[in-house]
């Protein structure tokens, strides 16, 4: 197998110690430069200065090789090191790997390992990052930190975002990355909506969206392996695209948290939100995994349904692959958003794009979905459904609307969330290549099964 | 007293009553009557609107059916079309008993040639004509309407004659051995694995296949033509005297509906070991059609709302890099309210669409609307067992004996607009929520069951429930 990894000899001449852990591989799939993360625990140990001196060692026959890794979370209690820690790791398949994570070693500096993954912080706002590896080179919105502008360096290598509003087009255009995001109506207001017709601003409901966002409180870890950025706080009204003439309270209505976490190596990242209310709400819809991208940036579309528990194990479960519309304006109706919407369940194994012209592709693996009512338990929700929208020089997106009403405004089909309310996503977002469509699909399924069955770590406790 | 001579009259009391206008409206009546006033049915029955009980309006074309005698009673059908306006009623007077009376000789808008199972049947909306051996439809041309100029599109694959019904039956290797299979039209190949050839454990069997099937009914008059064919669903190849599943299909053609009823009942009378159960199968020239457009119906949405269509794109041209099989997974729902095949481009606009009337049936696996696309051909087929595997022993779904299919769907041509999907929603909604009609006086003898007749109404009134599609 080819090393895909970092690893250099290591001598354990003064350490301490070390807890000896294994990873196996599960699935009977070879995987290179697999995430392992894992929590950790170091009885009786004394944490260093940075972690300066922790080290994840490769044990093979005998021969003692360091591994890139990534310690992060580290707390000290009780005479006890905690924490968790991130590295990659080549591994056959079926394969059991012996790996010893050192500490204990007051020489110890800390590590300075290679690493193809580039943060730079922006000075355009407080949440405006540039992050980079050899597969994509991404830019966070300035004031919201969502992902602003894509590129795929193994593609077309232009950015992927579109023009939702005229008056962002010269300043860079608006997000990939929209969710989560809720409009909360307002339905037995007396609004403008009757002027709507007039291209004012509509006041029967608020958008609240996490890329409105004006700096949330956030936390990033940086490392050799990953670099997270996530970000919380409560979303308001979004400022740029809310008449900002209707009276308001202050009180907060809706609590998000994004994550983003960017690897080095890696052409995926991960995404995960979580959306929640604080009091009772009327909405028009709640959309969540749902990224934004030009309509002449992709000519196809992937959907990969989940296999479903009637289904043999032995039978086969197969993608869509769908032309896209709104690029060659092919919508028979051009003015309705959705090419689909209704039939598509909320959670897919995956959706994605590709351009069959210049190789661009962005796929989604949903990993997790919860729709939950946190008081109930129950599932929530009617019409809760992936939608796709498309439109002509315009844009073209996936989205999953828990409420995502036809006649949404209608007063009588606002939904009504109780306090509490969570919703909760995790998703990969692969940005690759697209050559043909045989090698796409042999590639996500690959992939699917590998996100789907991550390798197994057994530590002592 | 213009029915000099005719002793007897029904009425006929229609109420609309799902508030859409209806023209052309079907109505198709069983009435029972003393068999001594019923020597000439074939000849003397007369259908006369009226304006109030004891007030004649006009006599309209009618078409009598089905007359059966059961000693002292005999039952018969009448078949006509009327107007109606939304929420309106009508009465109508059935008259009957005059042993003097001659057969109308009405003229209509349906035209048939031909005999046997050859037909060619030509209306203002189509023209079809059916194949020789097996009786099933061979071309469909449908018929659009461009500012009064009649523009003609052949929508079927020359050569091809349709499917109708597809059992994919796994052989069974004790009786028949392992078949090859012969490429059943549209169905995906099985898939193979490893680089070993995997012997094809399937054998499809389609009403395509039929070698003069039995006419078992026919009917034909002004306001419609029936005929009903029954046989074997034999692969080719196999062994004829095998008890294979028996298929009956109907088809029916009106004078003013733009619809074509197909009915079908797949009976399976012994256990059977199948890989995909298919009806509804109907198979189009992909180069007539740009998008397959369908029409869901989700449990979840508020009546207040509305339904969305979806569409996918099918054309050869922007579609030609599409691998073939499967168009959309298995995402369908097996019930969709009605589905279609479109074409959007500038003097090429046409549809023709299924709307789903009923459907029944015992083993299900995977069930749902599948629509399949290969080089000259796109289809779609409503499918209560579809393996997509089907290369293991593993996969196949056995069929109980004694399961019954039962599909009754309507095949419909229009032209395609911005306002298309709307026509096609109220149609379907018309199809399945029929004008109410009761007759008068009440038969007090002894009435037999009614027969059944396949109609063009539905029971997928819930379906349209809500506020509209669009």
């Amino acid at each position: 197998m080819m090393n895909t990894t970092t690893m250099v000899p290591f001598d354990p001449t003064g350490w301490q110690a070390f807890l000896p852990f294994t990873v196996s591989e599960p699935a009977g799939i070879a995987r290179q430069r697999a995430v392992v993360d894992v929590a950790f625990a170091l009885p009786g140990a004394a944490l260093a200065p940075e972690g300066a001196d922790l080290r994840v060692v490769h044990d093979h026959a005998g021969q003692l090789r360091e591994l890139t890794a990534q310690f992060y979370n580290l707390e000290q209690a009780d005479g006890n090191i905690t924490g968790r820690v991130a590295f990659f790791l080549d591994i056959a398949a079926g394969a059991s790997e012996s790996l010893r994570l050192y500490h204990g070693n007051p020489g110890a500096k800390p590590p300075s390992y290679p690493s193809s993954l580039t943060v730079m912080k922006a000075a355009a706002g407080p949440q405006h990052y540039w992050i980079e590896n050899e597969f994509y080179k991404i830019e966070t919105l300035p004031k919201s930190g969502q992902i602003w502008h894509v590129w795929n360096k193994r593609g077309s290598n232009t950015s992927w975002h579109h023009n939702e509003w005229a008056e962002n087009t010269d300043k860079g255009g608006d997000p990939c990355h929209w969710a989560p995001n809720c409009w909360v109506g307002y339905p037995d207001r007396v609004t403008n909506g009757y002027e709507l017709r007039e291209g004012k601003e509509p006041d029967f409901f608020d958008w609240h969206y996490v890329f409105g966002w004006d700096n949330p409180s956030s936390a990033t870890i940086r490392g050799p392996v990953f670099f997270e950025l996530r970000r919380w706080g409560p979303v308001w009204p979004h400022p740029e695209h809310t008449n900002a003439n209707i009276r308001r309270d202050d009180k907060q209505r809706i609590v998000a948290e994004v994550v983003y976490r960017f690897y080095a190596g890696l052409p995926w990242l991960y995404q995960s939100s979580r959306l929640q209310t604080l009091e009772d709400l009327r909405v028009f819809f709640i959309r969540n995994s749902q990224f934004v991208f030009l309509d002449r940036a992709f000519t196809h579309a992937l959907l990969m349904p989940e296999r479903r528990p009637d289904i043999l194990p032995t039978d086969e479960v197969a993608p869509a692959v769908i032309r896209l519309m709104a690029r060659d304006n092919l919508k028979p109706f051009p003015r309705m958003q959705h090419s689909l919407s209704n039939v598509l369940p909320a959670k897919l194994e995956y959706v994605g794009f590709y351009n069959s012209h210049n190789g661009d592709a962005f796929t989604e693996f949903q990993l997790v979905e919860r729709n939950g009512n946190v008081h109930s338990g129950a599932p929530t929700y009617r019409n809760h459904t992936t939608l796709l929208t498309e439109l002509h020089d315009w844009s073209v997106y996936f989205g999953r609307a828990f409420s995502y009403t036809n006649l949404r405004f209608h007063p009588e089909n606002a939904t009504f969330l109780p306090k509490g309310e969570r919703y909760e996503e995790e998703n990969i977002c692969l940005i690759h290549r697209h050559e043909n469509l045989p090698a796409t699909l042999a590639d996500l399924a690959a992939r699917n099964l590998e996100l789907r069955n991550p390798l197994e770590v057994k530590m002592p406790t | 007293m213009r029915y000099a001579g005719w002793n007897f009259e029904k009425t006929l009391l229609v109420r609309e009553t799902a508030n859409i206008a209806r023209s052309g409206e079907l109505l198709d009546v069983c009435l029972a009557v003393e068999s001594d006033r019923a020597a000439n049915l074939a000849n003397d029955v007369r259908v006369v609107l009226k304006k109030d009980w004891n007030v004649l309006d006009r006599e309209i074309p009618s078409q009598v059916h089905r007359i059966e005698r059961h000693g002292a009673t005999t039952t018969f059908r009448v078949a006509c079309n009327i107007d109606l306006p939304a929420g309106g009623t009508q009465r109508i007077g059935v008259f009957y008993d005059n042993p003097q009376a001659p057969r109308p000789d009405y003229q209509g808008n349906l035209d048939i040639t031909g005999n046997g199972l050859a037909h060619t049947i030509d209306t203002p909306f189509y023209t079809v004509t059916t194949d020789a051996k097996s009786g099933q439809l061979k071309t469909i041309t449908a018929k659009t309407d461009d500012q009064g100029t009649t523009n003609l599109h052949r929508l079927d694959v020359p050569g091809s004659v349709q499917p109708g019904n597809i059992v994919v039956f796994a052989a069974d290797d004790r009786s028949m051995g392992i078949l090859p299979m012969s490429a059943t039209p549209g169905l995906p190949a099985p898939t193979d694995t490893g680089k070993m050839p995997v012997p094809h454990l399937q054998q499809a069997a389609s009403a395509a296949d039929w070698q003069q099937p039995q006419i078992v009914e026919e009917a034909r008059g002004p306001v419609f033509f029936r005929q009903t064919r029954k046989g074997r669903l034999v692969p080719p190849g196999s062994d004829p005297k095998r008890d294979w599943p028996e298929l009956e299909i109907t088809y029916k053609f009106f004078a003013e509906l733009p619809c074509i009823l197909v009915h079908s009942r797949l009976t399976f009378p012994q256990d059977a070991g199948v890989f995909a159960v298919c009806n509804d199968v109907v198979s189009l020239s992909r180069a007539m059609f740009s998008h397959y457009t369908f029409r869901p119906v989700s449990p979840s949405l508020p009546l207040t709302d509305v339904e969305e269509m979806g569409h996918i794109v099918v054309d050869a041209v922007h579609g030609a890099d599409l691998p073939p099989g499967l168009a959309f997974s298995d995402f369908l729902p097996h019930h969709l309210a009605w589905h279609a095949f479109i074409n959007i481009h500038l003097l090429k606009e046409r549809a023709i669409t299924g709307i789903q009337l009923a459907s029944s049936g015992g083993a299900t696996y995977r069930p749902g609307t599948y629509v399949i696309r290969d080089e000259k051909s796109v289809q779609w087929c409503r499918a209560p067992i579809y393996v997509q595997a089907r290369n293991r022993r593993e996969n196949v779904i056995r069929v109980p004996a004694g399961t019954v299919f039962e599909e009754a769907n309507t095949l419909c041509f229009s032209n395609w607009d911005q306002q298309w999907g709307q026509r096609i929603d109220a149609l379907g909604k018309r199809l399945n929520n029929p004008p109410a009609v009761t007759v008068h006086p009440v038969y007090l003898g002894d009435a037999p069951p009614e027969p059944f007749e396949p109609l063009p109404v539905g029971r997928r009134a819930d379906a349209y429930l809500r506020a509209g599609v669009r």
